[in-house]
């Protein structure tokens, strides 16, 4: 029975988990709670890779109404390995939550956290399974909602949080809306939000409600991904949040975006690499690279450790933009590889500033000082993250930008070529700031204090995923590649 | 007659956008998107949505009103302004935005136009077999609860998502002190505030059921119901002061309220998943229609519980605050 309804139990899960986390009184309990469900919620997500790995796609009408009446989960293999992704980052995540938060939020007050952790979960999840459009816009506001007031909560450490959060909520609402609004330009031309159903029936609706429909979900994902010149939000929330929701964000939040861009740019509207009628794939190139030099270069001249990862983050996701812009199944499957393999390097790099965090109270540059000598493993992984980061050789990062390189050598695309390989240099102008930060000798020699235990396992596996993923891609390359077929309808 | 009532109505909405963006006093700011709120609700009345149209007057124009002066009790009246008071390339956006809406509206078919691929596609479905398969006269009520039943689900769940936030936010645990006992209205002073409300709320807490149990058959339903539920209480608190509010509701059963309209919603879902159907297939709790009836009425009181209960609460947060001096 579980592994029938594992399509709907999955985002179900937690969501209904969340209320009865919120009324709990005990803190400790909480955690394990929020650990434990999202396990289980990982398990699920695995139960449905296992089923989609083959090519088969669930359908799962919700109230048995057949699509297009009702709501339908439609989990192809990409919806899957998104919902591992998710899933797999929150479990990670919920290993050090409590240990993170404590200090900065009144015990009181976490298992309410916890709840808004799990209702993020499920929103983002619940964005990646569903078929049906306006679905997508219910769980983004549930995600969206809880993750303003996660940001909020990291007021405790530092008063910035609340308006990184008022930022973020303000340019959240103002995406939601203009989605929404696309939502209703094609639900006019169309009379349908099944997203498969509205792809047919989008070629014989009227030109120009598709093309202003298409527009504004475009622009409406745009400020979710943080594309440029829609970023602003997106470093200060990255850096007030608590850190372990920092940590649990730039795994999945952006990442989800990303994914709906590719979900739209296919399913909606049926034309690989170009969205609606207006040719969108053309713009993803040029926002990307100025996306991957920009956020290098605010990456070089920040003080601040996380803000750096933050605006690092911006120009890997240009990376993933580029790739995508380059289009066909080659281009998807750079992309996506360029996704995961991100997550998993950035999550590593937050998971251990996170512990820094906990152990110094700040993570500003010139407070790094010494780190390499109180705390070696975590240093150690800083600079492991920072070379995935470069893209050194048997690294996840090589792995995915030799992806792009090469995608962009094969269509002669110089610009883009030239545009990685410049980054590449910028990238090791900011890591080596890390590096130099924690080699710097301190001002009075701190007794050796490494990673709190509870860090150790999510750490220590995201640091493993980056070298083992560097050295043996295969099983990534060949996900991708067959999710990006699947997409685009082809062999494998 | 209805299109130069239309025509009223939006320039109406338009002058009322202008003269808030460039008001300065938050206070006449509040009461102008109050306004604006029940300006929506005549045209969505034009329309022919009564259902929105009823949630507008409840939540739009009454509900967040009130929350908004509560926070400006907080804050303060005057806006202050930081920087430059418009900017150029705020101005061409929205235009852009403003031009590209009225481009895309060109091609749109009319309003009302039965040929409309809107009024072609599910719609006929749902108008046609609501009656068999559901078995009610209200199809906006099939549509929000039974066939996009899951939808609902999610926009409880966003109503619940929102107390947590304010309940995190505003206090928590580290909550002050409420001292806050005089009554904004008082005994010897406002008789008529103090009797047309004594009056008024009974009224309206007993109209609440009717548009719960009545949603079947007209406009309404558990949203709308809990609307105007939490807004009689939120009168009372007004008038009556917002200690007597919070004795008589007190924040602890609240909480545990709006968690368990959430749990009514999904347990209704995973009843059916237990009786081997689909998530939120009503039909399993018996043959149609009376199955879609019973879980209709199910989810319907889940939503009641948890927006009552979030309305409440929000206002009895913001009120119980003391202003920072």
């Amino acid at each position: 029975m579980i592994a029938q309804h594992a399509a709907v139990l999955v985002v179900v899960l937690p969501l209904l988990c969340a209320p009865l986390v919120a009324l709990l009184r005990d803190a400790r309990i909480a955690g394990a709670a929020v650990l434990i469900i999202a396990a289980l919620d990982a398990a699920l997500a695995t139960l449905l890779l296992c089923q989609t790995l083959d090519g088969t796609v669930i359908s799962y009408a919700l109230g048995n109404w057949a699509p297009p009446i009702g709501i339908e989960y439609r989990i192809d293999l990409l919806a899957a390995a998104m919902a591992c992704l998710l899933s797999y980052a929150a479990t990670l995540v919920a290993l050090f939550l409590p240990v993170s938060l404590r200090g900065t939020i009144a015990p009181g007050d976490q298992p309410r956290l916890f709840a808004a952790f799990l209702l993020c979960l499920a929103g983002l999840v619940g964005i990646v399974v569903t078929g049906d459009i306006f679905n997508v816009f219910v769980f983004l506001e549930i995600s969206s909602l809880s993750t303003y007031v996660l940001i909020a909560m990291g007021a405790g450490a530092d008063r910035r949080a609340l308006t990184a959060a008022f930022d973020y909520l303000v340019l959240g609402a103002t995406g939601a809306t203009f989605f929404v609004i696309g939502i209703a330009f094609l639900y006019v031309v169309t009379g349908t939000l099944n997203m498969a159903d509205l792809g047919e029936r989008m070629a014989t609706a009227p030109k120009r409600a598709v093309i202003v429909g298409s527009s504004f979900i475009f622009v409406g994902i745009a400020l979710k991904a943080a594309m440029l010149p829609l970023h602003r939000w997106m470093p200060n929330a990255y850096a007030y949040a608590p850190a372990g929701i920092g940590t649990f964000l730039a795994m999945t939040a952006t990442k989800v975006s990303i994914y709906l861009l590719i979900r739209m740019s296919d399913f909606v509207f049926d034309t690989p690499g170009e969205i609606g009628r207006v040719n969108f794939a053309a713009l993803l190139p040029p926002i990307g690279l100025a996306m991957l030099v920009a956020g290098s270069v605010i990456a070089v001249t920040t003080k601040d450790l996380r803000r750096l990862l933050a605006y690092s983050s911006i120009a890997n996701l240009g990376l993933m933009l580029v790739a995508l812009g380059l289009g066909g199944i080659a281009g998807i499957a750079a992309a996506l590889v360029n996704l995961f393999n991100h997550a998993i390097i950035k999550g590593g790099m937050f998971a251990t500033t996170a512990a820094v965090l906990h152990r110094r109270g700040t993570t500003r540059m010139d407070a790094l000082a010494g780190l390499s000598r109180d705390m070696p493993v975590a240093f150690g992984f800083l600079v492991l993250g920072g070379l995935a980061l470069i893209g050194v050789p048997l690294t996840a990062g090589f792995v995915s930008k030799l992806l792009v390189v090469k995608l962009a050598f094969e269509q002669a695309n110089w610009l883009v070529v030239g545009g990685v390989m410049l980054t590449s240099l910028i990238t090791v102008a900011y890591v080596w700031r890390i590096v130099e930060a924690g080699m710097a000798a301190p001002a009075k020699t701190a007794p050796r204090h490494d990673l709190h235990p509870a860090f150790l396992l999510p750490v220590g596996l995201l640091g493993a995923a980056t070298i083992g993923l560097g050295i043996w891609s295969e099983p990534m390359l060949t996900l991708a590649g067959r999710i990006a077929a699947q997409m685009i309808g082809g062999a494998p | 007659m209805e299109t130069l009532l239309m025509i009223g109505l939006l320039a109406a909405l338009g002058a009322l956008a202008v003269t808030i963006a460039f008001m300065d006093d938050l206070l006449v700011v509040t009461m102008l998107s109050g306004i604006f709120s029940f300006t929506c609700c005549a045209i969505f009345v034009l329309f022919d949505a009564p259902d929105v149209a009823f949630t507008e007057a409840c939540v739009g124009a009454g509900v967040s009103t009130v929350l908004t002066l509560a926070a400006i009790r907080l804050t303060g009246r005057r806006e202050k302004r930081v920087g430059r008071r418009a900017s150029a390339v705020g101005l061409i956006v929205s235009t852009i935005c403003g031009l590209a809406l009225v481009y895309g509206t060109l091609e749109l078919p009319r309003f009302g136009d039965p040929l409309a691929p809107a009024n072609q596609h599910v719609a006929p479905h749902y108008l046609n077999e609501s009656a068999a398969e559901i078995g009610i006269p209200n199809v906006i009520t099939s549509v929000l609860g039974s066939y996009r039943g899951y939808d609902t689900m999610g926009e409880t769940v966003v109503v619940f998502t929102a107390a947590l936030g304010v309940l995190m936010l505003l206090g928590g645990s580290q909550a002050r002190p409420l001292r806050r006992g005089d009554a904004p209205a008082r005994a010897d002073r406002d008789v008529i505030l103090r009797s047309i409300a004594t009056l008024f709320v009974p009224m309206t807490l007993f109209l609440a059921p009717y548009v719960q149990f009545h949603g079947a058959y007209s406009p309404g339903g558990g949203f709308q119901a809990g609307a105007i539920f939490g807004g009689a209480m939120i009168l009372y608190g007004l008038v009556f002061g917002i200690d007597r509010l919070n004795k008589l509701v007190p924040e602890r059963v609240l909480k545990v309220i709006a968690a368990l309209g959430v749990l009514t919603y999904g347990g209704t879902g995973l009843v059916t998943l237990a009786l081997g159907h689909q998530f939120l297939d009503y039909d399993a709790l018996s043959p149609r229609p009376s199955g879609q009836q019973i879980g209709l009425t199910a989810i319907e009181f889940g939503v009641f519980m948890t927006v009552t209960c979030v309305m409440i609460l929000l206002f009895q947060r913001f009120a119980s605050r003391r202003s920072e001096p």
